[in-house]
């Protein structure tokens, strides 16, 4: 039982953090490949809150929200300037920095990363997979109220052409903004949950074979709809649960299927959209 | 006042002056025309008027207001609509979505407002009746990208029209139609101008622009050469020259086409 509870903490996880990149990546249409980074920021953020400053568990949250929500306004202003393969690019190297300040910053706790991480009295596994699930729920509600606001039409417009959106009188900027904020913010959000599950945090934790796990999960269930992200996160998920015998193959078997999903299905299995990365991908016609 | 004014409006592209000192009114509940060969400026003028780019020198005055330097949304925001040379409806929308989308014009001024609303039953009932005027309501349930171009043209200017614009710039409109599309379309900016709004044309099409504008105005090199009624425009040596070319070029300009 105790088994199924962890991989299901890890799952539900998975669940936030691809509904958290999906609102980037596929209701705006803007390729990020430094996820896992901002799942970073909020789990040190509340690594460094319960061990420098004994803040409580519960109160690193709103830390964690706000962190990785500022790290995303950043990165979310370099996306006003770059577009599709070099903001993948972009958004790649965030992530490199980002690790590379935990892992290199003394007072991040260097390479041994910060250990000691244990959540307050009364939260065990099935509490924490309680929690875990929540805010895969509230993550998913979010999604799907931004789906049906205004804001969320000028986000798919965004996607899909934004001069035409500006025309319509959407200041793409604000709204890129707006999804990268609400994206990282959420990803951060899931740090502290993650953070007392590991019991320690390490910078390459978080590192791009993360992040690329993340829009694999996005992708091959399907960009710019929830039960895209939901499917892609429970299937990729448990998979290799399910599949032991070729977990040693794990990153040979995501590359493979993202290859695959692109080339014959690049809506993904219940997706709307495509992943935008024409000349990475070497589309025909492509410089 | 006129509803629209371009001051000496140049813009520059690294040494190309592709406008160069642009004067243009466009007076309230007219059709004006803007003609010119290939290269004239036409799209940057139209490009400057809507934000697309500032205007290296000169102003643009909507409603005795200067807005060169605001970003398209803004323009828009002010009461701009316009349809693009190059379609570009959603692709992945709806044919009813991509008119809501425009209806929620207002909502778009700031992020909160935008996030605190959705579409109402109220919106897609709109979106229907101005699918309804340019003929397309049998295709609202299709996907926008399936379309051919006539009808995406068609669907662009629904689009325009759900900003509820005061002045409606359209790029080249029936570029790459058919005849009996191109006449459908020019009916159907006909309407539109019977209902107050004023219009903007870019056509290369010489014979509907003729037609349908009430004042043409010609451009060549980034510079205006005529300005007038068809009928003046058309008598104008200027303008047969900068299309046909002088008569002692006449054997190397046909020797070039």
């Amino acid at each position: 039982m105790y088994y199924y509870v962890v991989v299901g903490i890890m799952v539900a996880l998975y669940v936030t953090l691809t509904l958290s990149v999906n609102i980037i990546t596929g209701y705006a249409g803007q390729p990020t490949l430094g996820h896992a980074a901002f799942l970073g920021v909020g789990a040190y953020t509340a690594a460094m809150l319960m061990t420098k400053a004994q803040v409580s568990w519960w109160l690193t949250f709103p830390a964690a929200f706000a962190t990785a929500a500022l790290v995303g306004l950043i990165v979310g202003a370099a996306s006003l300037r770059v577009r599709d393969d070099f903001l993948a690019i972009t958004t790649m190297g965030v992530g490199f920095v980002v690790v590379a300040v935990f892992q290199y910053v003394p007072w991040f706790g260097g390479a041994m990363g910060v250990g000691g991480l244990v959540p307050p009295p009364g939260v065990d596994k099935y509490v924490l997979l309680g929690l875990t699930i929540a805010l895969a729920v509230l993550t998913g509600l979010i999604s799907w109220h931004l789906e049906r606001s205004w804001a969320g039409m000028a986000l798919r417009s965004v996607r899909d052409d934004e001069a035409a959106a500006e025309a319509m009188g959407a200041d793409i900027r604000r709204f890129k903004l707006l999804a990268f904020v609400t994206g990282c913010g959420l990803a951060g959000l899931a740090g502290p949950l993650y953070a007392v599950h590991l019991g320690f945090v390490a910078g390459p934790d978080f590192a791009f074979h993360f992040s690329m796990t993340v829009l694999t999960m996005a992708v091959f269930g399907g960009l710019g709809t929830i039960r895209g992200a939901v499917a892609g996160a429970i299937i990729l998920g448990v998979a290799p649960e399910l599949f032991r015998f070729i977990s040693d193959y794990r990153n040979l078997v995501y590359g493979a299927l993202l290859i695959f999903m692109m080339l014959f299905r690049p809506t993904g299995l219940l997706g709307v959209t495509r992943l935008k990365l024409p000349r990475l991908l070497g589309k025909k016609g492509g410089a | 006042m006129p509803l629209l004014q371009c001051k000496g409006v140049a813009r520059h592209f690294a040494g190309l002056k592709a406008l160069d000192g642009v004067d243009m009114s466009v007076e309230q509940g007219e059709i004006l025309g803007i003609i010119g060969p290939n290269g004239a400026g036409k799209t940057t003028l139209f490009n400057v008027i809507c934000g697309v780019y500032p205007p290296t020198y000169g102003e643009v005055l909507f409603e005795g207001r200067p807005i060169h330097g605001l970003r398209p949304s803004a323009v828009a925001q002010l009461g701009v609509g316009r349809t693009f040379q190059i379609s570009r409806v959603f692709k992945s929308m709806t044919v009813r979505e991509n008119v809501v989308m425009a209806l929620g014009k207002k909502e778009y001024a700031s992020v909160f407002s935008a996030l605190g609303g959705r579409p109402s039953a109220a919106d897609r009932q709109r979106a229907d009746d101005l699918l309804e005027k340019v003929g397309l309501i049998q295709f609202a349930d299709q996907g926008a990208g399936e379309m051919s171009l006539g009808l995406q043209r068609r669907l662009e200017l629904a689009r325009a029209l759900a900003l509820r614009p005061t002045l409606l710039m359209l790029d080249e409109p029936v570029a790459g139609l058919s005849l009996p599309e191109m006449e459908e379309f020019m009916k159907l900016v006909r309407r539109v101008h019977q209902d107050g709004i004023t219009v903007v044309l870019i056509e290369h099409n010489l014979h509907v622009t003729m037609q349908i504008s009430q004042r043409l105005l010609v451009l060549s090199y980034g510079k205006k050469i005529a300005e007038g009624t068809p009928a003046e425009v058309q008598a104008n040596p200027a303008v047969i020259e900068a299309y046909l070319g002088r008569e002692d070029e006449e054997v190397a300009g046909s020797a070039q086409s």
